[in-house]
């Protein structure tokens, strides 16, 4: 057997610890690899960016746990930019398989909102997953607190604050350069998905379609995505018909987010390793390609 | 019994189908009222359905544990974590603090990510030993391929500045690939797959298509 023969038949094995160690040591030595903008994730910040303090938003996490290591970077990185916005966050899911009815929603919005020192209830609320898909958006569109009379951990939607427009960043004067427009914003009750100012829907299958044709075509409700790096080029059509606003990406969405607000994340960590490997998978097409037409030529020579 | 089996359905099919159309289009209050009552009533059903799913589930691996068919173990496991799940949702809710909320968050999400990062390791042997430029359109899909791996990562950014000035740069040729021949081809599946479903549905409503009331 030639050399050639046994590069084309490298024991799969090899290839495996190579990818591992393309993984392992950015993740252990971060690359920090500069991150570039793009208008696609610009869409959804300066959305977020320009609406008023106090304003209500709406966050879908649609994606179940094997898609969390991807997007759960961005999904961070959009709370903590709405926390610091003071805005009032309503997090949803209407994918069946967000670990049992919003548990991955519940977990980072809790998180998140104890760094930034919101107060569930007031400033931001779960409502967990209902079943029904469409008929679930449809519904909250309608009637939002009949569709989800109670939250995530079994409070009563009509008491809460946060729906009742009262809500408040705790200080009485804001440090926001819009404040000055806001009261509007808060004073807002949610009775409907019309009301909300915004909504981002991150998912890792085809859900948004159900908030576009839904939510944004019957409602008007605006809406931003955030996906999987597979999902996004189905997300294209959308955005060109400006039925969204903007795409975040997979890893490299969210490392842009996260740089649009001046930290480094998992995002950012997790984009190293996947250049990395993005470049060994380059490299292996290219000699795998090689070793293919090589060969091919000597059968070809010999007759 | 023909009558509860299929005329029934078909006929219950037919108005609501073309009730809800008809209601789309005129929305005074009495037509958003019957949609507030008929959506409602659609995810009532809905909750049923996931009764369906569930109790299909449970079927399919009960059958397997019986016949003894490969990997019936799994099923086994199936069955008990189910069941230990279901008790502690009930028992003691799945909010946080809760074992069920302890099980979901350190077990459930480290196995499904790691399970799905797995792909990793079969892509790139995959496309060492299965990705070959044989013909024009693999050719064509290598490339765009490539440019696309290129574009979306720093590394791109950094091979750009070396190129000529009148050659863009990776992002913007990846940015090319998504916004003209990806997006046409994803917007042609699309009109493709909605006028299917409008032809369907429309089969559906005029009982023309049975499929759904099943074989007998």
């Amino acid at each position: 057997m030639g050399i050639i023969q046994k590069v084309l038949n490298v024991d799969r094995r090899v290839i495996y610890l190579i990818v591992f160690l393309a993984v392992a040591i950015p993740i252990i030595f971060p690359l920090n690899l500069p991150v570039t903008l793009t208008e696609e994730v610009m869409g959804v910040y300066n959305e977020i960016e320009n609406l008023p303090e106090g304003s209500p938003i709406l966050i879908a996490v649609d994606y179940e746990p094997s898609s969390s290591p991807e997007l759960n970077p961005m999904t961070r990185a959009i709370l903590k930019h709405c926390f610091k916005k003071n805005l009032r966050v309503v997090t949803t899911t209407i994918w069946p398989t967000d670990g049992s009815g919003g548990s991955i929603a519940d977990k980072l919005v809790e998180e998140e909102a104890r760094i930034a020192g919101k107060i569930r209830g007031k400033d931001f609320v779960n409502l967990g997953f209902k079943t029904g898909s469409y008929a679930v958006v449809i519904g909250m569109g309608e009637d939002f607190k009949k569709t989800f009379p109670k939250d995530f951990n079994g409070n009563v939607l009509d008491k809460l604050e946060i729906l009742n427009g009262t809500h408040s960043n705790g200080n009485s004067e804001s440090s926001l350069p819009n404040a000055a427009f806001s009261q509007d914003a808060r004073a807002k009750k949610i009775n409907s998905l019309k009301d909300f100012s915004y909504m981002v829907c991150i998912h890792d299958d085809s859900s948004v379609f159900t908030w576009i044709t839904y939510g944004y075509e019957r409602y008007g409700i605006k809406i931003g995505t955030g996906c999987t790096a597979v999902m996004a080029p189905g997300n294209y059509p959308s955005l060109q018909a400006k039925q969204i606003t903007g795409i975040i990406g997979g890893l490299k969405g969210a490392s842009e987010y996260e740089k649009l607000m001046n930290y480094r994340g998992e995002g950012a960590r997790g984009m190293d390793s996947q250049s990395v490997i993005h470049v060994f998978i380059i490299i292996l097409i290219f000699l795998g390609n090689l070793t293919y037409f090589i060969l091919e030529r000597k059968k070809t020579v010999r007759g | 019994m023909d009558f509860f089996k299929r005329q029934l359905p078909t006929l219950l099919v037919l108005v609501l189908g073309l009730g809800m159309i008809i209601q789309y289009y005129i929305p005074t209050t009495f037509s958003q009222q019957v949609l507030k009552n008929v959506n409602l009533w659609i995810q009532i059903i809905a909750a049923f359905t996931l009764c369906i799913g569930i109790t299909s589930l449970l079927r399919t691996h009960y059958t397997k544990i019986r016949l003894q068919h490969s990997g019936w173990a799994y099923s086994i496991i199936l069955y008990i974590v189910f069941i230990a799940m279901v008790i502690l949702g009930f028992y003691r809710g799945i909010q946080e603090g809760t074992p069920f909320r302890w099980l979901f968050d350190y077990v459930q999400t480290p196995l499904s990510s790691t399970t799905f990062s797995l792909t990793a390791f079969f892509i790139c042997s995959a496309a060492y030993r299965a990705f070959r430029a044989r013909t024009m359109e693999a050719t064509i899909m290598l490339i765009a391929a490539i440019i696309v791996m290129i574009g979306r990562i720093p590394f791109g950014d950094m091979l750009s500045a070396y190129l000529p000035s009148f050659i863009p740069g990776f992002n913007d040729m990846a940015g090319w690939i998504f916004n003209t021949p990806g997006m046409a081809a994803r917007r042609a599946i699309l009109l493709g797959i909605s006028l299917g479903g409008i032809a369907t549905s429309l089969r559906i409503i005029l009982g023309i298509e049975r499929s759904y009331q099943g074989k007998d």
